[in-house]
C-alpha cells in the first residue's frame, strides 16, 4: 500500500505537467490578450508590458519561464491585478470557498446518505419514490434557481438571513443559504449513488447469508451491506470534494461570497493568463491528491483490492 | 488416419509487474506439455477439475489463445503460428461448441441467421445457405419453423441444439466440445448426449469432448485423457481407464464421483485427497501431483517424486491394449490391485 | 433411521408464490409437504425450477415478502421436546431468533455467500454474539475450535483472513463452521457441492457425513445430483414444478421409482458403474415454465405413460407401497393419502 501511494505521488507531477501544457496552450490560443481593453494603450507601453511578462518571447520559451516558477512554488504574477501575485490571490480567497465548500459537503453527505439508505432499504416504497423525486429535482435545478428561491423565502419573506454578503470573520449565519444551495445537487447525487449501491449489495448472496444467521436487520445493513454500498459514493466524493471546496461561481456570485470560484471565471474573462493557469494548477493538484485519497480509501474498504 | 496431433503443447500466460516498463515476474502454466492424438471419427474425452487446463488446451487447438510452445497438426498441417487468414480454410473443418448456451448465441439474430452465419462467412449463396439451415435444423431435431425465431424463446437444451447446428453448418470433420452439457438440467443432458452420439455415427465426426463429469465422458468417449495442472496424468481407452486407473489422481477422481445407487454408495471406500489443487503459477520440478498424492507416502522413499518429473509413459495393462499411458513413477504399484472406489464393469472382469 | 425419532421440521402443503409486476403469480412452490426427523438426512431432488430451494428459503422465511407470499401451508419446527412453533405465520422476529441458532443454512456458492468485506473471524463470531450474547474471546475460541473441526489447517492464522484468501472448498468449510456455531438442531444445505470440483466435493460430503455422525444434526440436503442423494440421504423427496411427486426411503426410491419422472431421471443419467455403453433414455421436452405450468399433472406433457386423466386432474400423493408415496394416476388410487409423519406412526 505504501509503495502504491509513493508511486502515485511520483506520477502526480506528470499529470499536473500535462495539465499545465494543455491550459498554457489553450489560454494562448484563445483570441484576445490581457492588455486588450476598451481603452487603447499606446503601442510602446503595450510593448513594454509584454516584455515585462515575457509575452514577447515564443510560446515554448514562455512556458519554460513559467514552469521554472511553478516548480519553485511561485504561480507568477496576475496580469490584471497589477500588484498581486497569483499566490496572493489564492491565499486571500481560498478560505471562504473552503469553509463554504466543506460545510456544503458535510451537509450533502448527511442528507444524501440518510435519504439514500432509507430509500435503498425500502425500494419502491413511498419514502423511496419521494426522496428519489426530490433528488431528481435537486440534480436538475441549477443553483441560480434554488439560490434566489431560498433567498425569497428565508430572507425576504421570513427575514431569517441576509440576502447576501459574507462575514469576513468566517463562520456566521451568512453561510446557511449558500451552503444549502451548494449542497443540494451533491446531496442528490449522493442519495442516488447510495441507493443504487445498497440495492445492488442487498441482492448479494452474502446478505442472504447474514440474514440466515439470524442477525438483526440493522446489523445486516450496517455491518454487512454498508461497506460495499459505499464504494460508488466514495469514488464520486474525490472529484466532488475538489470542485466543491475550490468554489462555485454561481453560488459565490449570488451570495457575494469572496471566494475562488469568482476569481476563476473573472480570470478567464480577463485573459489573465497567470491567474487562470495558477488556478488550474491549484485545482488540478487538489484533484490528483483527492483521487489518491479515494483509492487509498477503497483499499481500506475492500480487502480484495491490493495495490502493489 | 490421424486427424489431430498435438505434441508438447504449452500455453503460458505471463504475469507482468512493474510500473511503466512491464517485466515478467512469473507465468501461469495453463497448459504445460500436452500431447494427444485423435483419429478421424474418434472421440477423445478430456477430463479434469477446474484450472487443469482442459479448456485452454481446446482453445489453443482452434487458435483462440496463443500457443507458447509445441505443435498442433490438423490432417498433417501445422496450425501454430498461422495468421488469421491462413487459419480460415482450416477453421471450417474444426468447429467448437461452447458450454453456455445462453451466452454463446447472439440474442438479436434469428436462429436461422445464427446457423447461417458460418455459411455466409464462407461465401455461400443465399438460397443455398437457406436450404442448408433447414437441413441442419432437421439434423439436430429442431422444427424448421424455428429458423424465424429468436434464441430467448428457447430452453437451454434447444439452444444447445442451435449451437450444435451452427457448428455443423460447414460439415466439419472435428468438433471441439467444451463442457457442452454441464450447464443443462439433468433430464436434458441425456438428450444432448444422445444427439451427439447419433450425429457422430451419422456424419463420421471426430470429437474432442471436454468435461468435468466423468460419467458423461465415459458414456461418449473411445479414449480418455485425465489432466492435472496443465499436464496429462493418464491416457487410455475408455474401459481401461475407468476399470484399471493407474495414476493415483485418476483413482482419486473416480472414487470421488458419487454413483446414483445407495447400495453401491454404502459399500464404497473413497480416496480423499488432501487440500486443493496448487496454483499453476509455481514452477514445479518434480511431479505436479506430489503435494496431494496418497501413493507417494508409501512408495516414494527415494524422494523421486519431488525431484523428477514423471514422463507420460506407456504401460500396457490389458493384453491387446495398445495404449495406456501414465505419468507416474510408481504406476506399477497399482497394476495388480483394484483401487478402492473404482467400479469395475462386469464385462471387463 | 428410527421411525420414532421426533420430527424436527414438518412442512405441510406449502405454497410459495411470487407476485409479478403484471399481478400474476409465479407458483414456485405449489403444495409441497415433507418432514425431517432428528438425526435424519432428508434429500430433496429436483431440477432448476422444481421449487426445492425456494421451499427451504420459505422455511427460514428468507424470501422478501412481497413479492413472495404464502397462500397456504404450515411449517412446524420442534424447538425442544415441549415447544413446537409454526413458522409461516409467526412474527419474523421469532423466526429470526431461530435462524443461525436452531436452524442453520449452507448455500451453493461459497464464493459469493461469504461477505468479502469482513474477516472470517467476524463472520463466525457474530453468530454467537447475536444469539447467545457470548463475549468476543469466548466466541473466538469457539470459532477456532470449529474451524479446526471442519478441517481448516492453521486456524489461528486463517481466522483473521478475508474470504478471498480461501479456496472454494475452504470457503465452503468456513460456511459449514459458521452454520455450526450455535449447534443447530436443523441444517439446511442447499446444493452445498454443486459449485465445487469433484475431489473437493467429495471432501465436503465427507465432512457433512462426519458432522452428521458426530452431532446427529437433522439435515435437509437439497441437490440435483442423484449420486449425492444416494450417498447421503436416508429419505428422499423428489420435487417437480413446485410439488413433491414422490417420497420414500432412499433405497426404495432408487430400487423401484414409482413416478415416471423419477424413473426417467434415473434412466437418463450416465452412470460410472453402468455395465456397458447403453443408450441413455432422456426425458423428452423441457422442465415447465413456472408462469405457465401444464394443467393436471405438471409432468404430463413429458410423460411417456400419460393417459386420459393426466392433463385434467392433479394426482394426489398416495402411499402406493408402505412408506413409499407417489403422485401418479398409473398407480391404484384407493391407497391412503399422504398425511405427514404423525399418521405414519400408527
Amino acid at each position: 500500500m505504501l509503495k502504491y501511494i509513493l508511486r502515485r505521488l511520483v506520477t502526480a507531477p506528470l499529470v499536473i505537467f500535462l495539465l499545465l501544457v494543455i491550459t498554457f496552450t489553450m489560454v494562448r490560443v484563445a483570441p484576445g490578450s490581457p492588455f486588450s481593453s476598451e481603452k487603447a494603450t499606446p503601442p510602446e507601453i503595450q510593448e513594454r508590458q509584454r516584455a515585462f511578462y515575457h509575452l514577447d518571447k515564443s510560446i515554448p520559451v514562455q512556458f519554460i519561464y513559467y514552469l521554472g516558477n511553478v516548480v519553485r512554488g511561485d504561480l507568477g504574477p496576475s496580469l490584471k491585478y497589477k500588484d498581486l501575485t497569483v499566490n496572493e490571490i489564492i491565499s486571500r480567497h481560498w478560505l471562504p470557498s473552503f469553509v463554504l465548500g466543506t460545510t456544503a459537503m458535510a451537509l450533502a453527505l448527511v442528507m444524501g446518505m440518510t435519504a439514500g439508505i432509507l430509500a435503498g432499504l425500502k425500494p419502491n416504497s413511498r419514502w423511496d419514490y419521494s426522496s428519489m423525486t426530490i433528488s431528481m429535482v435537486g440534480i436538475t435545478l441549477p443553483a441560480f434557481v434554488t439560490g434566489p428561491l431560498l433567498v425569497v423565502v428565508f430572507s425576504l419573506k421570513l427575514g431569517w438571513f441576509r440576502v447576501s454578503g459574507w462575514d469576513a470573520n468566517g463562520f456566521s449565519k451568512d453561510i446557511v443559504l449558500p451552503a444549502i444551495t451548494l449542497s443540494l445537487p451533491y446531496a442528490a447525487r449522493i442519495a442516488r449513488l447510495m441507493r443504487a449501491g445498497l440495492l445492488e449489495v442487498v441482492n448479494q448472496d452474502y446478505i442472504r447469508t447474514a440474514r440466515a444467521k439470524g442477525l438483526r436487520e440493522h446489523v445486516v445493513v450496517l455491518r454487512h451491506a454498508l461497506k460495499g454500498a459505499l464504494l460508488p459514493v466514495v469514488s464520486f466524493l474525490g472529484p466532488a470534494v475538489a470542485f466543491i471546496i475550490t468554489g462555485s461561481l454561481v453560488v459565490e456570485t449570488i451570495f457575494q461570497v469572496p471566494g475562488l470560484g469568482r476569481q476563476f471565471t473573472q480570470s478567464a474573462l480577463n485573459r489573465d493568463y497567470g491567474l487562470t493557469q495558477g488556478l488550474v494548477v491549484f485545482v488540478g493538484t487538489l484533484l490528483v491528491v483527492l483521487n489518491l485519497v479515494v483509492d487509498v480509501a477503497y483499499g481500506f474498504l475492500d480487502p480484495r483490492i491490493r495495490y502493489d | 488416419m490421424t486427424l489431430l496431433a498435438v505434441s508438447d503443447l504449452k500455453v503460458h500466460f505471463p504475469v507482468e509487474k512493474g510500473f511503466l516498463i512491464k517485466r515478467e515476474v512469473g507465468r501461469i502454466r495453463a497448459v504445460d506439455g500436452v500431447s494427444l492424438e485423435l483419429e478421424r471419427g474418434g472421440v477423445l474425452g478430456l477430463v479434469g477439475e477446474s484450472g487443469c487446463g482442459k479448456s485452454t488446451t481446446a482453445r489453443a487447438i482452434i487458435g483462440l489463445v496463443p500457443v507458447t510452445e509445441g505443435s498442433v497438426k490438423f490432417q498433417g498441417d501445422e496450425l501454430t503460428g498461422l495468421r488469421p487468414y491462413q487459419f480460415r480454410p482450416i477453421r471450417r473443418h474444426v468447429q467448437m461448441v461452447f458450454q453456455d448456451p445462453y451466452a454463446s448465441l447472439d440474442p438479436r439474430l434469428t436462429v436461422g441467421a445464427i446457423v447461417a452465419e458460418p455459411l455466409r462467412n464462407y461465401e455461400f449463396k443465399r438460397a443455398e445457405a437457406q436450404k442448408r439451415v433447414l437441413e441442419l435444423l432437421d439434423l439436430v431435431g429442431l422444427a424448421r419453423s424455428y429458423a424465424e425465431r429468436y434464441p430467448h424463446e428457447f430452453s437451454g437444451g434447444q439452444r444447445q441444439r442451435i449451437g450444435i447446428a451452427r457448428a455443423l453448418a460447414l460439415s466439419p470433420t472435428l468438433l471441439v466440445l467444451d463442457e457442452p452439457v454441464s450447464a443443462l438440467d439433468v433430464s436434458i443432458q441425456a438428450q444432448i448426449v444422445n444427439l451427439l452420439v447419433e450425429l457422430k455415427a451419422r456424419l463420421n465426426l471426430a470429437y474432442l469432448f471436454i468435461a468435468h463429469d466423468l460419467a458423461v465422458v465415459r458414456h461418449i468417449s473411445d479414449r480418455v485423457a485425465v489432466m492435472y495442472l496443465g499436464e496429462i496424468a493418464e491416457l487410455a481407452s475408455r474401459d481401461t481407464l475407468y476399470a484399471r486407473p493407474l495414476h493415483p489422481y485418476t483413482q482419486a477422481l473416480l472414487s470421488a464421483v458419487p454413483v446414483p445407487d445407495p447400495e453401491v454408495e454404502s459399500q464404497r471406500k473413497r480416496i480423499l485427497l488432501e487440500g486443493d489443487v496448487p496454483s499453476p503459477d509455481r514452477e514445479v520440478v518434480g511431479c505436479k501431483f506430489a503435494s496431494r498424492c496418497p501413493l507417494r507416502a508409501r512408495a516414494d522413499s527415494a524422494g523421486r517424486c519431488e525431484k523428477e518429473r514423471p514422463p507420460l509413459r506407456p504401460l500396457p495393462t490389458v493384453p491387446g491394449e495398445s495404449e495406456h499411458k501414465v505419468a507416474c513413477h510408481y504406476a506399477e504399484l497399482s497394476l495388480g490391485e483394484t483401487p478402492p472406489g473404482a467400479i469395475v464393469p462386469a464385462e471387463i472382469e | 433411521m428410527s421411525e420414532s425419532a421426533p420430527v424436527v421440521l414438518e412442512v405441510r402443503d406449502l405454497k410459495t408464490y411470487f407476485r409479478t409486476d403484471d399481478g400474476a403469480d409465479v407458483k414456485a412452490v405449489d403444495g409441497a409437504s415433507f418432514y425431517v426427523r432428528a438425526g435424519e438426512v432428508l434429500g430433496i431432488v429436483g431440477e432448476s425450477g422444481s421449487g426445492k430451494s425456494v421451499a427451504n428459503l420459505s422455511v427460514l422465511r428468507l424470501l422478501p415478502e412481497p413479492p413472495a407470499h404464502h397462500p397456504s401451508g404450515e411449517i412446524f419446527f420442534q424447538r425442544n421436546p415441549t415447544q413446537r412453533l409454526e413458522l409461516l405465520r409467526a412474527p419474523l422476529s421469532t423466526v429470526r431468533k431461530l435462524r443461525g441458532r436452531e436452524m442453520a443454512m449452507i448455500f451453493q456458492d461459497p464464493m459469493t455467500s461469504l461477505n468479502p468485506f469482513l474477516k472470517v473471524s467476524r463472520q463466525l463470531t457474530e453468530v454467537l454474539e447475536e444469539h447467545e450474547g457470548t463475549g468476543p474471546e469466548e466466541s473466538r475460541a469457539r470459532a477456532l475450535e470449529l474451524l479446526s473441526a471442519v478441517g481448516i489447517p492453521a486456524p489461528e492464522r486463517r481466522i483473521d483472513q478475508y474470504p478471498h484468501q480461501f479456496s472454494g472448498g475452504m470457503r465452503q468449510r468456513v460456511m459449514i463452521a459458521m452454520a455450526l456455531m450455535c449447534e443447530p438442531t436443523l441444517l439446511v444445505a442447499d446444493e452445498p457441492t454443486t459449485a465445487l470440483d469433484v475431489t473437493i466435493s467429495a471432501q465436503i460430503l465427507d465432512l457433512l457425513r462426519r458432522i452428521h455422525g458426530e452431532r446427529k444434526t437433522a439435515i435437509v440436503l437439497i441437490t440435483h445430483d442423484l449420486g449425492v442423494i444416494a450417498g447421503m440421504a436416508h429419505r428422499v423427496a423428489v420435487m417437480y414444478a413446485g410439488k413433491v411427486i414422490e417420497t420414500a426411503p432412499v433405497r426404495e426410491l432408487f430400487k423401484k421409482p414409482l413416478h415416471p419422472y423419477a424413473q426417467g431421471l434415473l434412466a437418463s443419467i450416465p452412470r460410472l458403474d453402468a455395465t456397458r455403453r447403453e443408450e441413455l433414455k432422456p426425458i423428452g421436452g423441457s422442465p415447465p415454465d413456472l408462469r405457465a405450468v401444464p394443467s393436471g399433472c405438471a409432468f404430463h406433457p413429458r410423460c411417456p405413460h400419460r393417459f386420459e386423466p393426466c392433463d385434467k386432474k392433479v394426482p394426489p400423493l398416495l402411499e402406493v407401497e408402505p412408506g413409499h408415496y407417489a403422485a401418479c394416476f398409473l398407480h391404484p388410487q384407493d391407497k391412503p393419502p399422504y398425511r405427514g409423519p404423525e399418521e405414519e406412526k400408527k
